[in-house]
């Protein structure tokens, strides 16, 4: 009989670290998760087209995109009361219809603003617009804050409520 | 780990050609007394992950964890009703780390699982990974895919040969960690297994590029070698998924 580990992988008799256990650090039990922060996979993104040939398991429902981890919400405009999800990763702001988010206001810019949701904070960078980027009361145009849950951007005269997953 | 006398075991898990991360995971577990072995038996597991980021490690991780950790500690009187337990257990764990942590929103995996009691097999499975029976050369496929593709087969919609290539093949109508029920399948009866008999559990991963006679044919090799020369097999023809297989011969209750 070959050489097992406790998990039982089977294992070369030389090795003595089995090469196979899993690596999330994930135990049962409450007081076992693991503390470290799981980050976005960069080999994954820079895969590049040639990863389409790899077929992946996704359930029905799943061929999406990724994560939903807030909201925003139009405070006045043509556009009052809709909402925009933000997506984990990057969302763009602006006019544009290449936006990942998508806005109607003549004082909004094409790419206006980016939002961008990493390692469980939000940032919000002012994209060199025409009429700037607010945050809550602030009277100065920014260049990149965190957001909170709750807070208040305006882009332009545009105004957005921030709701975060 | 000291495996008890009765069976020859052999597994193997592999990134394939293409992935850079291996989303697919297993494991063979027997409890540690010998008391505990008589009512529990043997318990062989392997998972497929999916979801973005590391959604997937986590999810195949965490589930057979959980359905280690559940089926070993579970009071239930058969070993069925404690499989279906642990795989709800399962479920559980994986929405819950998901809720913890909201970057895996979304992942879930496969599972299937499979206990040997003595010469008594009985198992349960969600999703596309399967379990194989060959005895005396000739193979079954215990496990029916919960896949759209096969849903559609069973219909009479598609035709099995239409279903084999179908570009939509991976994808599964249920998942552990998904949705709020565990849709597990188990067998109405445990199968009485005979000394020569082979258990074959494998992903999506192997089972898409080998056909069953394949499969069937190199489990005339010792477990250990069947799953290197299946996986090499695998490879050899695009390894487009993780590929993952374990190997159980029966050689009889002494």
């Amino acid at each position: 009989m070959s050489k097992f580990c406790a998990n039982g992988h089977q294992m070369e008799d030389s090795w003595e670290v089995c090469p196979y256990c899993q690596k999330t650090g994930y135990s049962v039990g409450p007081t076992s998760l693991p503390k470290t922060r799981i980050e976005t996979d960069p080999a994954a993104a820079a895969a590049g087209p040639g990863a389409a040939v790899a077929r992946k398991t996704v359930l029905i429902s799943e061929k999406r995109k990724s994560p939903i981890v807030g909201w925003l919400v139009a405070m006045n405009g043509e556009q009052k009361g809709e909402d925009f999800r933000v997506r984990d990763g990057q969302n763009t702001l602006g006019t544009s219809p290449e936006a990942e988010i998508v806005v109607r206001d003549n004082t909004v810019s094409a790419k206006h603003a980016s939002l961008r949701y990493k390692e469980g904070k939000f940032f919000l960078t002012d994209l060199d617009s025409s009429n700037g980027t607010y945050l809550n009361d602030g009277k100065e145009t920014i260049a990149r804050e965190e957001l909170k849950d709750g807070d208040t951007i305006r882009m332009g005269e545009l105004v957005l409520k921030f709701k975060c997953l | 780990m000291k495996i008890r006398p009765g069976i020859e075991l052999g597994n193997l898990t592999d990134v394939g050609c293409h992935r850079t991360h291996n989303e697919d995971y297993y494991c063979y577990a027997e409890p540690a007394s010998d008391a505990e072995f008589d009512r529990k038996g043997r318990l062989i597991v392997i998972a497929d992950g999916m979801g973005g980021h590391k959604g997937g490690q986590f999810a195949s991780a965490i589930a057979v964890e959980s359905v280690r950790a559940a089926y070993l500690a579970s009071d239930a009187d058969s070993p069925d009703a404690a499989l279906v337990e642990a795989l709800q257990s399962a479920h559980q764990a994986i929405q819950d780390f998901a809720r913890e942590h909201p970057e895996l929103e979304g992942m879930g995996t496969t599972c299937i699982a499979a206990v040997l009691r003595g010469a008594e097999l009985t198992y349960a499975h969600i999703g596309d990974s399967r379990l194989y029976l060959v005895r005396d050369a000739a193979i079954t496929q215990l496990t029916q895919d919960q896949t759209v593709v096969n849903m559609l087969v069973q219909q009479g919609m598609l035709k099995a040969e239409e279903a084999a290539n179908h570009p939509d093949r991976g994808v599964l109508t249920a998942a552990l960690g998904i949705g709020s029920g565990v849709a597990a399948e188990v067998p109405e009866d445990p199968i009485a297994l005979q000394p020569g008999d082979i258990l074959l559990l494998c992903t999506d991963g192997l089972h898409d590029l080998v056909a069953d006679h394949e499969l069937a044919a190199a489990t005339a090799s010792p477990p250990p070698a069947a799953c290197q020369a299946l996986i090499e097999l695998a490879k050899s023809r695009g390894g487009f998924d993780n590929i993952t297989v374990q190997i159980l011969q029966f050689e009889g209750t002494t």
